[in-house]
This record gives structure tokens, sequence and C-alpha cells, in this order.
């Protein structure tokens, strides 16, 4: 989701899986891309639950570019509230929530 | 490491994703394959622009295949369709219980017994075995509209994805020419002779059949198989002779499952049959005489 958030930043709307797996490559230093199983798991999941959404592209665009078709994802609203909402937490991850009051 | 080694890694990527969503609906399935088909060509072509060589590309996406199985295999049981979910249970649960009642409770009864001895034994224990076997036959029925639904998936798919379906088919066949040979040659010896059974039905006419049929798949296997690989070695015309090898051998493991099941189930049929008259004759003569 950080991610998704850093290339609509970057001018980045929409972006394929594999391009997902290499900004986490970069971003997070690691040596290894995401595996394939994790990163669509992920990915198929976070849309089931509204955070992204995804579209083919046109076909035309992938056959003058003599390429596969790219699925396109892009953040929700409901994504980005969901990343402001637990960024609090990743900050610090030992903020507790405090019990409510309960009501008189 | 080369250009090939490259190709081969791609499609053992293409091939294992083709495995784990056999079977899904189609929008899914050809949702995941067109997404890892698209990203195995955008790293391809990432890494040859970074001018990385063919080999480490292969081992990157060998690398990414392997470490993602278990998210893929997670995925897959979360993902199937609730329909087919609640059948494969329904499968699991009948031919447990049905293996159960039908064979594993009543027991063995000592087969040098006399023949009354033998149907009497029988004969007490003809309702769990009447259970047992319905149970059987439900999960023969679950496991026949599988095969049918394998059957026509690898029947529908794309020229490249046809290997490793033809893989799992002729294994799946070897597993169904075992059992067919198993249980031709020694399932149904037990229950014939004095039980009461024609043994020369039960002892020769199908194991006989058992043999007949796997000689004669074998052999249309091996013709089959010497066929394609001379089409492909020549060249020119084995684009789609991937595709065409596995739906044909789609039918090939249709015919073998059939084929096992029918060697298993007609004799226990039989038997069945035999036990349920058993059961009556027996309990006809514990009834007491109305004078």
């Amino acid at each position: 989701m950080e991610v998704a958030l850093d290339l609509r930043r970057r001018g980045v709307f929409e972006y394929h899986g594999f391009l997902i797996a290499k900004e986490i490559q970069e971003r997070e230093g690691a040596r290894l891309l995401t595996a394939h199983g994790t990163l669509y798991k992920a990915l198929y999941r976070m849309e089931k639950a509204g955070l992204l959404s995804s579209y083919w592209e046109d076909p035309l665009t992938a056959a003058d570019e003599s390429r596969p078709r790219r699925r396109l994802y892009q953040i929700t609203a409901a994504g980005q509230k969901a990343l402001a909402e637990a960024r609090p937490f990743q900050a610090n991850p030992t903020v507790r929530l405090e019990p409510r009051e309960a009501n008189p | 490491m080369s250009i090939a080694t490259e190709g081969l890694a791609q499609r053992a990527a293409r091939w294992w994703v083709s495995l784990y969503t056999i079977g899904l609906p189609a929008s899914i399935r050809d949702r995941r394959r067109a997404e890892i088909r698209s990203d195995l060509w955008e790293q391809q072509r990432a890494f040859s622009r970074e001018g990385h060589s063919s080999g480490l590309t292969a081992l990157v996406t060998l690398d990414r295949t392997a470490r993602g199985v278990p998210a893929d295999l997670v995925w897959r049981v979360g993902t199937g369709d609730t329909a087919g979910q609640s059948l494969g249970l329904w499968f699991a649960f009948s031919a447990t219980m049905g293996l159960w009642l039908a064979f594993l409770r009543p027991g063995v009864p000592d087969l040098n017994s006399s023949a009354p001895a033998l149907a009497e034994f029988y004969a007490g224990k003809g309702l769990s075995i009447t259970v047992g076997h319905v149970l059987i036959w439900t999960s023969a029925g679950i496991f026949a509209r599988f095969v049918l639904r394998l059957c026509r998936s690898s029947l529908t798919m794309q020229h490249g994805q046809g290997a490793l379906h033809a893989i799992v088919l002729v294994s799946g066949m070897a597993a169904a020419a075992t059992l067919c040979l198993v249980f031709a040659l020694t399932g149904v010896a037990s229950f014939s002779g004095e039980a009461g059974l024609d043994p020369s039905v039960t002892q020769h006419l199908f194991p006989l059949a058992g043999l007949t049929f796997h000689t004669v798949l074998s052999g249309a296997m091996a013709v089959f198989l010497a066929a394609t690989t001379a089409v492909s070695v020549q060249g020119g015309t084995g684009s789609n002779w991937t595709a065409w090898f596995s739906g044909v051998l789609g039918f090939l493991f249709l015919l073998e499952a059939t084929g096992a099941l029918l060697v298993f189930l007609l004799p226990q049929a039989l038997f069945l049959a035999w036990v349920v008259v058993k059961s009556f004759e027996v309990s006809g003569r514990r009834l007491p005489h109305v004078s």
C-alpha cells in the first residue's frame, strides 16, 4: 500500500504487478524480488477488501508494444484511508489503543 | 546459462501456475495465468535493459516461483469455488466413512469357514455394509465429476500451458492403472467361492477385464506418445502439440479412471447384492414361527 501511494505521489497512478515487486525491492533494499505467489495473493486479497482496484489495459496498447496485456492496479479511496489510519502504528508499533469510555 | 535456460525457467513458472489454477472458475484462473505471463515478460525486459545475463534472469524466475509456492497453495485453497470445496469435503467424508462402514467395521471373517458361517457373518453386518457401499458410490460419483472437469479444462487449454497438465494426467493415470490392477487381481477374490458368489465371475472375469483394459490402454498410450514425439521432432507442425497431447491424455485418463472404478465397484455391487439377500435369508430364519 505504501508503494502504491509512493508511486501515486510520483505521478504513476496505475501500476502492474512486476512494477510493484520492483518498487518493494528498491524501497526496502531487498536482495530478492517478491515471489509471484506472495505478490499476487496479496494484490488479490487487497482488491477483494476494496483497498485496490484493477483492470486489464487496452489490448491494442499491449499489441502496439508486442507484449502481454498488463493488469493495472490503482489505490482506492478506502485504501488511502486505511493506510492513513495504519500510519501511527507503523511509526510507533508500541502505540496501544485506549479502551473507550463507557457511555454513562 | 543461455536464452534457452531462461525460456525453460519461464515455462516452468507458467506450468506451475497452470497446475495450481486447474479447476478454478475461468475468470480467476485466466486472470492469474495472464498476470504471471505478463510479470515474466516485464521481468525479462527489465533485466535485459539492466544488462543482466539470461542465466540470472532464469535463476530469479525460478527463485520467485519456488518461494511463492506456499502462498500459491494457500491462495488456491481459499479461492476455489464454494461448491467445489463442499464437494471436496463430501468426497473425503463419504469415501472415509464408506470404506470404514463397508470394510473396516465388519472386519474379515475366517475365509476357511463354511459357506453358511460366512453368510451368517456378513448378514449380521448387512446394514453397515449397505450404508458403506452407498457412501462409496457417492464418492465415486464426485470423483467422476472432478475427472470430467479436469478433462474439459485440459481441452480448452492454450498452447504452451499443456506439458505440465500432461505430466499430471500421466501421473494420475499411472495411479488409476495401479488401482485397476490391484483391485482386478486381488480385490474380489475374498468375496467368492464358498461364500455364494460365482467364482468364475469374481475370480476370473473381472481380473481378466481389468488386465485387458489396462493392456489396451497402455498400448494406445505407447502409440500415441510415439506419434506425438515424431510430429514434434519433425518440427514445423508441432506448435500446438502440447495442447493436443494433454487434451487426448485427458480422455485417456477419463477412460482409465472409469475402468478402475468399474473394476473395483462392480464386484463390490455384486457382493452387496449377495449380502442383502443373505441378510434377508438369515433374518427370515431367525423370525419366530407363527402357528
